[in-house]
């Protein structure tokens, strides 16, 4: 175990950040070697967290927070919960502060090496393998849409959002950096990833509980997928308060296409 | 030209209650005493009405939004607005986006009986804050404006007054040719009579006859906030032809439309 004491990039620091990813970009576009690639920008980021002309001190109600450099994370979810465990209940409730500006890229370059894919990657990840800073959208929070696809705030957040543990160690099933279609069709409406029950139905209907992960194909253009369910549900908004209406009874209002993805072993006896 | 008709797509099966907005006025709160961050506005509600057709234990809510961002808060239940208007606090704690810029929503939903619950009984959409300036000077400064929805762009475009681009997904942007439009230009009468009436045109052309959209599909696209601002500002809540019904249908609601939006923007008078 080695503590580190958790600090933020200053502007200063966000914009060096910024630009190292935008020069790995640059070389991997030029066919550049991306293990040099990624030698080199590890080495320039890492040496970015205890610079005090580009990071500072985390002052969160005068907290100081350390967490362990070394430790390894299988899954989102295993980062969310150890980082839950660190931060106190303020940060926890409201993850926007304005004085964690910073916070979430400078935790996002000490965990970089994490980032790559996994040796039990899939070929498709396999493919679009890139170097650790070259994957743009997981570095920075654009908007709260994008949000949820940083790579440790956006778990961060969905652990806040969504207290049932279950469902949680579902959405955040993946590794590090990988986000499944399914999630982020789900997670880029704010008003649905909120609604428990709409996530909670999402999961019924598209989670694979043999294999541990989302069923293959359900975030395409497909009758029943992902897409026409955040469709049909805009719909019923015009008609019911979807937040005051339970799993089962969406699950009973769906509409036939969806007959293909409600299993036998998971009718709604079963799953309550 | 084929006779319009103006018959409303907005099927009401369940005799939904419209609350009038004037019986909701959102104001703004003071920043100092606003107890959370994220947004914090005062809903005065007069639900007299209204009472007759609703049973003390619904619940009234409040939303806002603003593309896909959104947020909800319970204001408590029909019975604590039986005595007059009354005014409530409403916090969004997660909630980021500019009380100005956002829209804002008033529930009112059932609470009682198992077969009713979550359903919408009364309903009041697209509000403003109430301080928001609403002369015509400013309502029509804020017809481009209010597009966030439409941003603009200056550009060379050699011989080409302006263009649209469509290749954005979330959103389409105006680029004008900076050669002939600068921001001083843009807001003068007459390169506005000349200019909005034209994109508009493309635009709502672009939206139901080229790509069909259905205009009640996922709140999220941005072809929803174009019908939907354009059918409550300039169509007095009337929403385009279904995709059943003929081309020429749509044209003339298309045409409707622009003329709506000329007369409510007083775009020739301007320039006399």
């Amino acid at each position: 175990m080695s503590l580190v004491e958790v600090r933020r990039l200053t502007e200063a620091g966000i914009e060096k950040f910024r630009k190292l990813c935008e020069e790995v970009r640059s070389q991997c576009k030029r066919d550049g070697e991306i293990e040099e690639i990624d030698k080199w920008s590890l080495s320039q980021a890492k040496d970015l967290l205890q610079d005090s002309e580009y990071t500072a001190p985390l002052d969160l109600d005068r907290f100081r927070i350390s967490v362990d450099d070394e430790k390894t994370f299988s899954t989102q979810y295993d980062l969310a919960v150890y980082l839950h465990t660190k931060f106190p209940t303020a940060l926890r409730q409201n993850p926007w502060k304005k004085e964690v500006v910073g916070l979430w890229e400078w935790i996002a370059i000490l965990y970089a090496e994490q980032f790559r894919a996994s040796s039990e990657e899939s070929r498709e990840a396999a493919k679009r393998r890139t170097a650790v800073f070259g994957k743009e959208d997981i570095y920075w929070i654009r908007d709260q849409r994008d949000s949820y696809v940083h790579n440790v705030f956006g778990c961060f957040a969905l652990y806040a959002t969504i207290s049932d543990d279950d469902i949680c160690k579902k959405l955040l099933s993946s590794p590090l950096g990988i986000y499944p279609d399914a999630y982020r069709e789900l997670c880029k409406r704010q008003w649905v990833i909120s609604c428990r029950s709409i996530v909670e139905l999402a999961i019924r209907l598209y989670w694979d509980d043999g294999k541990g992960k989302w069923k293959a194909g359900v975030a395409r253009d497909v009758k029943g997928g992902v897409r026409r369910l955040c469709e049909i549900l805009a719909q019923f908004d015009y008609t019911y308060d979807l937040y005051s209406l339970t799993a089962d009874k969406l699950w009973e209002m769906l509409p036939k296409e969806f007959d293909r993805f409600k299993h036998a072993d998971a009718t709604m006896s079963a799953a309550s | 030209m084929a006779v319009s008709c103006k018959v409303s797509r907005n099927f009401n099966y369940t005799n939904r209650i419209r609350i009038d907005r004037h019986h909701v006025v959102i104001r703004p709160v003071n920043q100092e005493s606003q107890k959370a961050e994220g947004l914090e506005v005062e809903f005065s509600i007069d639900l007299q009405d209204y009472l007759k057709n609703l049973d003390d234990q619904d619940q009234v809510i409040a939303e806002v939004y603003y593309k896909g961002f959104y947020a909800r808060t319970e204001l408590g239940e029909v019975s604590d607005f039986a005595d007059g208007e009354k005014t409530v606090r409403a916090e969004f704690p997660n909630y980021y986006i500019p009380a100005e810029r956002s829209r804002f929503r008033l529930k009112i939903v059932a609470n009682g009986q198992e077969s009713t619950q979550g359903l919408l009984l009364a309903l009041a959409d697209h509000l403003k804050l109430t301080s928001v300036p609403s002369t015509m000077e400013e309502e029509e400064s804020e017809s481009l404006r209010e597009c966030d929805l439409l941003p603009v762009v200056y550009a060379d475009l050699g011989e080409v007054p302006w263009i649209i681009d469509w290749e954005q997904l979330e959103q389409t942007i105006l680029i004008l040719n900076k050669r002939l439009f600068d921001k001083d230009k843009v807001n003068q009468p007459l390169y506005r009579a000349l200019l909005l009436p034209a994109v508009l045109k493309d635009i709502l052309t672009q939206i139901l006859i080229i790509d069909e959209y259905d205009g009640d599909e996922d709140r999220n696209d941005w072809r929803y906030f174009w019908i939907d601002m354009v059918s409550e500002r300039w169509m007095g809540g009337t929403r385009p032809p279904a995709n059943g019904k003929g081309l020429e249908d749509k044209l003339d609601w298309i045409e409707e439309a622009i003329k709506g939006f000329c007369e409510r923007n007083k775009l020739v008078s301007k320039v006399e």
